[in-house]
């Protein structure tokens, strides 16, 4: 994945509609199979799945768009990333619609490895009394993950108990690069420290 | 960047002056400089790891997009190859040395200008315990599990300048079954040979440039 593609292309196609929400269509697309239980169903004919995407792209354009910018905002290289693989799109709709499937199965696979992550580091920092809040955010192909601590003073101790599970955490997920960072009790509001886009994913 | 031994004598320095900042005190700038002792000390051990290779500094092997900027950030990517190529425990002090570091300079980085902080400077942090663990707890553990003066000695006997890629060799097997200087010359030519660490035209190699420096394995030393 260190050869990973990042690219930011802009390209339309000619309802004016730029590829991320093309993406979004699709994992909306995805959600509303699910909703109808098709994979649950007989096999369908490709022909009735093209069919029942266009339909929801009439349908949902506002909804569509609403989704795709919280996406930018909250995963702008990953889906720099995936609007790549989209940009082997023709301009035919139903062509574009189901590249945009093969897209949406990658970002999803991202999207689960990273809360996989988020999951096991939760998993170990939760019992360690001093861990207040953590929260992670994207950069690069980092992962960065803020420990908030209720520390006053630098403690050694505390740190190499914290590093104890952080080296397993590094040896557990070799991709994306885990960049912890640990923050004493030296501000007045945490909001203030990470980024606005960061998640938060545990807190006491 | 420098070679091995420019990255120890770098090192060195910086260490030096983490124990002048120590008794003044400075205990925030000390662990600083602490840091950047880490830093070469951890250098000069990739230098050997890589020396076939044209990756000798961290930050030559840092792995970019198709535009070549980089897709993680240089300390990070040392991190990793500390994580990859040496212990645990040295992986450990040298993360707890960059955190503390780091808080000490930066209080961490922080996007948001609007940013609120108590009125505490960042030196207030720490404490002379703080600068002491660093220097010598955590810049120890680096310096022997990295086996600084194992290398240093190894260095001394110039072997590189007569054939460098035996002498690599010779000196990453030394490293991979010795911990210090004194272990490699008690157990002598007949124990080099007997556990198969060294080859027979390695040995002669080796031996050839301890004369050199007036020395001799134990095992030639007990014959006359």
């Amino acid at each position: 994945m260190f050869n990973m593609i990042i690219s930011t292309s802009t390209a339309t196609i000619p309802d004016k509609i730029t590829l991320p929400e093309r993406i979004i269509k699709s994992i909306y697309y995805q959600e509303y199979l699910k909703s109808v239980n098709y994979f649950e169903q007989e096999k369908r004919e490709p022909e009735w799945l093209r069919s029942v995407t266009l339909e929801l792209i009439k349908r949902e354009p506002e909804w569509l768009r609403s989704v795709t910018l919280e996406l930018i905002k909250r995963e702008p290289e990953w889906l720099r990333s995936v609007t790549l693989e989209s940009s082997l799109l023709t301009e035919n709709i139903e062509e574009i619609t189901l590249e945009s499937l093969n897209a949406a199965e990658i970002f999803n696979a991202l999207r689960l490895q990273r809360q996989e992550i988020e999951l096991s580091i939760v998993s170990k920092f939760k019992n360690i009394e001093q861990v207040t809040a953590i929260y992670t955010q994207k950069y690069r192909y980092e992962l960065q993950i803020i420990v908030f601590l209720n520390m006053e003073t630098y403690n050694n101790g505390l740190m190499h108990k914290l590093l104890d599970l952080e080296y397993d955490l590094q040896k557990q997920f070799q991709e994306p690069l885990l960049a912890f960072s640990y923050i004493p009790k030296i501000y007045k509001n945490r909001r203030d420290i990470v980024h606005p886009n960061a998640l938060l994913i545990f807190e006491k | 960047m420098g070679d091995f031994a420019v990255h120890v004598s770098q090192a060195k320095h910086n260490e030096s002056l983490a124990e002048f900042l120590l008794d003044k005190p400075y205990f925030d700038w000390s662990i600083t400089a602490c840091f950047y002792s880490a830093i070469h000390y951890v250098e000069a051990r990739l230098f050997i790891e890589f020396v076939e290779s044209d990756k000798k500094h961290s930050e030559t092997s840092i792995p970019v997009d198709d535009k070549g900027e980089w897709l993680v950030t240089p300390h990070r990517w040392r991190e990793r190859l500390i994580q990859n190529h040496f212990s645990k425990s040295v992986w450990k002090s040298f993360r707890n040395i960059k955190e503390a570091s780091e808080l000490a300079r930066y209080l961490s980085y922080f996007p948001n200008k609007q940013a609120s902080f108590k009125d505490v400077p960042s030196f207030k942090l720490f404490e002379f315990e703080n600068a002491q663990f660093s220097l010598d707890i955590d810049l120890e553990n680096i310096k022997r599990d990295l086996r600084i003066e194992l290398c240093e000695f190894l260095y001394s006997l110039e072997m590189e300048k007569t054939d460098p890629i035996r002498a690599n060799l010779i000196i990453n097997k030394i490293l991979s079954n010795f911990s210090t200087k004194e272990e490699v010359l008690q157990l002598g030519k007949t124990s080099f040979k007997k556990q198969q660490y060294l080859n027979k035209e390695e040995l002669i190699f080796l031996k050839q440039h301890l004369e050199n420096k007036g020395l001799s394995l134990s095992s030639d030393t007990d014959k006359t």
